[in-house]
């Protein structure tokens, strides 16, 4: 995990520089690549706006995720050593391959993300710094409880919460940090495993006991 | 009703109540903060909360920001199921974009557009390995 996080900044500094090196514009102000031409730049959706096609390959992507991870052979075994890897050990499954390909598929996503929202909503490459793209995601990812159907419920909620903040800070002069608190609020409460566990025990119990009384009106024994 | 599906009916309601509290806490505690920090406190929370809505140009601009987030939230979804906590969406989403996606494809503008996908297909590609590598590590 924290190779992983340190990758980010060895990424995004030799990204930097190539642009700086290579790539750059010597007639742009500042650190930025030279323009993408009007063919590589993905179609408007809504003309007059910043909405691309993006949008319809983003619904299309959550509809074939969701048919991989709970449809396909593959996206159970990813599920299957997600929860349990000694289980699907035994029970055949390639431990290495599916750990491999699992980040392969997903890093895969995000790129094809980065590159949509380069190629739709940007002349030219201009970030000298991250994103945090990868972090919501990893917060979309807590939220929706890894299940994709919920994704894009939960992106509306995140992206709408932006879009207020940014709002807001123009017109009233508020900062918009206040959004990663709350997406840390959401975070811990969420992870938190003892949060409302009280409270689901509590209704676990009512529940067997409320099976337990069904099973003695029909006369048998509940055996769970 | 079954014992499974009891136990799938409270472990769906358990997680539905526990995120939507987690949500309602998290908005309260923002409410709270702008209460006491701005200085036009009703207005803030109206463009908050109405802000998106408010005009066509700022809803096709949270549809906009939806994207990305989106296709970011589906990749950790897979990432995350194999139970591996993998953080380099960020830098996948940076690489891509920052080599590729600018760079290459405007390198290579004398192709035609099937040439430019595959162009763009291989650099994914090669940012994946690089970011499967981390977790054999």
């Amino acid at each position: 995990m924290v190779g992983s996080m340190l990758l980010n900044y060895a990424c995004m500094n030799f990204g930097l520089f190539i642009i700086t090196y290579y790539f750059r514009d010597p007639s742009a102000g500042s650190v930025a690549s030279l323009k993408l031409p009007k063919t590589a730049r993905i179609a408007s959706l809504i003309p007059g706006s910043d909405v691309h096609m993006g949008f319809i390959v983003a619904v299309i992507l959550v509809i074939l995720t969701y048919i991989f991870m709970y449809k396909t052979r593959w996206g159970y075994e990813i599920r299957l050593v997600g929860q349990n890897n000694r289980f699907a050990k035994y029970a055949g499954v390639s431990i290495g391959f599916v750990l491999v390909s699992s980040q392969m598929i997903g890093s895969a996503l995000c790129g094809a993300a980065g590159a949509m929202e380069v190629l739709g909503v940007y002349r030219r490459f201009s970030w000298t710094g991250l994103t945090n793209h990868g972090w919501d995601g990893v917060t979309l990812g807590i939220l929706a409880g890894r299940n994709p159907k919920y994704i894009p419920l939960a992106a509306l909620f995140l992206a709408y919460l932006r879009k207020g903040a940014d709002l807001m800070s123009m017109k009233t002069g508020m900062q918009t940090d206040f959004v990663s608190i709350i997406q840390a609020v959401i975070l811990v409460f969420i992870l938190a495993e003892s949060f409302l566990a009280k409270y689901k025990q509590k209704r676990t119990c009512q529940l067997s006991k409320q099976l337990e009384e069904e099973h003695e009106e029909k006369g048998g024994a509940y055996c769970g | 009703m079954s014992k499974k599906m009891t136990q799938e009916k409270l472990n769906r309601e358990f997680t539905v109540l526990r995120t939507g509290l987690a949500i309602g806490i998290g908005v309260l505690l923002s409410v709270i903060i702008i209460l006491l920090v701005s200085d036009e406190p009703l207005l803030s929370i109206q463009y908050l909360v109405f802000g998106p809505l408010m005009s066509l140009n700022n809803f096709c601009s949270l549809l906009t920001m939806w994207i990305p987030i989106v296709i970011t939230g589906l990749a950790v979804c897979i990432m995350f199921s194999a139970n591996q906590f993998n953080l380099f969406g960020e830098g996948a989403f940076l690489w891509w974009c920052d080599c590729n996606g600018g760079s290459l494809v405007n390198k290579f503008t004398s192709r035609d557009s099937s040439g430019r996908v595959c162009t763009c297909s291989r650099s994914c590609l090669r940012s994946d390995r690089c970011n499967s590598g981390t977790d054999e590590i």
